[in-house]
């Protein structure tokens, strides 16, 4: 072998020092992981808000069906008519977002008080088939609320609309604790 | 890192939280969100060269691999399946980015864009300007010949010759042999060589 030849390794110690070059770090933070988990739960949250209701209650019923699959037979008729139900749910294609007005902002939070969960949560207003539609999601509450409303009455005053109309109720025993809701309603 | 009270029980293992977070218990996910997020961060960070987009896309593999826990097989470490969700999102990206540039690329004054990648914002560079301008030069031709790489064999260099992984902890983390690793490697290390043959013989 020529001398003046760089051996394979040689040639891949000196590749390996070309390329530590582009190496590099973050920004070190003490605070990282809270910080992440934080913004975590907030998008985990903001999804579930802008997810249409059907596949919201779609994902709950595969969830209660996938811990409870050796149902009975009338039972899994009953979820099959909920099923029927929810595909026959209107289509989210002419949603879009609508704006939040002050009293929407006093009522959500004087809601988020009574039923004891995270009013940082923005909740969403969104317009469909002429309708309002009003969903908000607490991550640890595993789950989302999506009222629709139809006058602005009802809009300034949600906290009454949702003890009234939607159905907030713990999700699963396991994580319930008090504070575990979830809900839907339509109008 | 948690912020839990310390207490005289070891930490569960990942196996422990993905199965408590799968029957609903969040504050399982959370502690897997903790463990990893810093690590996910660091590698996705050194595979985009943005902090922010690092960071977006670590925050989407999470959420993802959130809804998808029902699919995972247990098979391989929880980390793995993470990586391996975040490595196609963070390939995605950077397929996007390409497409995106490839139009900045024609129009280039000197046809390199390349120096324009946020790889390059460099903050250890030292003040000479000669020396900045050489290690500028440097990086943008290492990162144009890492970037005629297949993805397969970017990946490898990126893990193994930039962030100094062994080659278990490689093999592990890609759910691969250690025969096809060292294969993959020494394939992309002769492409390397190829390319970047005047640089490593101006490196003695």
């Amino acid at each position: 072998m020529d001398s003046h030849t760089p051996s394979e390794d040689d040639r891949d110690a000196r590749l390996g020092t070309l390329l530590s070059i582009l190496k590099q770090e973050p920004e070190p933070e003490a605070n990282f992981e809270e910080r992440f988990l934080y913004n975590f739960k907030d998008r985990l949250a903001q999804e579930l808000v802008r997810k249409p209701a059907r596949s919201l209650l779609w994902e709950h019923i595969a969830t209660f069906l996938g811990h409870r699959r050796a149902m009975a037979y009338s039972t899994a008729s009953t979820a099959g008519a909920l099923a029927l139900a929810i595909v026959a749910w209107p289509g989210s294609s002419d949603e879009f977002e609508a704006g939040m007005t002050s009293a929407q902002e006093d009522a959500f939070s004087q809601l988020a008080q009574e039923h004891n969960f995270n009013a940082a949560l923005a909740p969403r207003f969104t317009q469909r088939s002429g309708k309002h539609r009003f969903a908000f999601a607490d991550y640890e509450m595993n789950g989302s609320t999506s009222i629709a409303l139809t006058t602005p009455e009802e809009e300034n005053s949600l906290p009454n609309l949702v003890s009234d109309r939607a159905t907030l109720v713990p999700f699963d025993a396991r994580h319930s604790a008090g504070t575990s809701y979830s809900g839907y309603g339509s109008f | 890192m948690s912020t839990h009270p310390p207490t005289n029980t070891p930490d569960p293992p990942d196996t422990e939280l993905v199965e408590a977070a799968r029957n609903g218990d969040t504050r399982a996910y959370d502690e897997l969100v903790r463990r990893h997020s810093r690590k996910l961060h660091a590698m996705l960070y050194q595979m985009t060269g943005s902090e922010a987009d690092a960071y977006d896309i670590t925050q989407e593999a999470f959420i993802k691999a959130y809804h998808s826990l029902r699919y995972f097989s247990g098979k391989s470490a929880f980390y793995t399946w993470l990586y391996s969700i975040a490595a196609n999102q963070g390939r995605n990206y950077l397929r996007k980015k390409k497409r995106e540039n490839s139009y900045s690329i024609d129009n280039d004054e000197h046809g390199d864009a390349l120096e324009k990648d946020t790889r390059l914002a460099d903050h250890s560079l030292t003040s000479d300007p000669e020396r900045q301008a050489h290690l500028r030069d440097l990086k943008a031709k290492l990162t144009k010949a890492l970037d005629s790489l297949s993805f397969k064999h970017r990946e490898v260099v990126n893990l193994y010759d930039i962030q100094g992984l062994s080659y278990s902890e490689i093999a592990q983390l890609l759910d691969i042999s250690e025969g096809t690793l060292r294969s993959r490697l020494h394939y992309a290390h002769q492409q390397l060589q190829g390319m970047l043959a005047d640089e490593m013989e101006n490196l003695s």
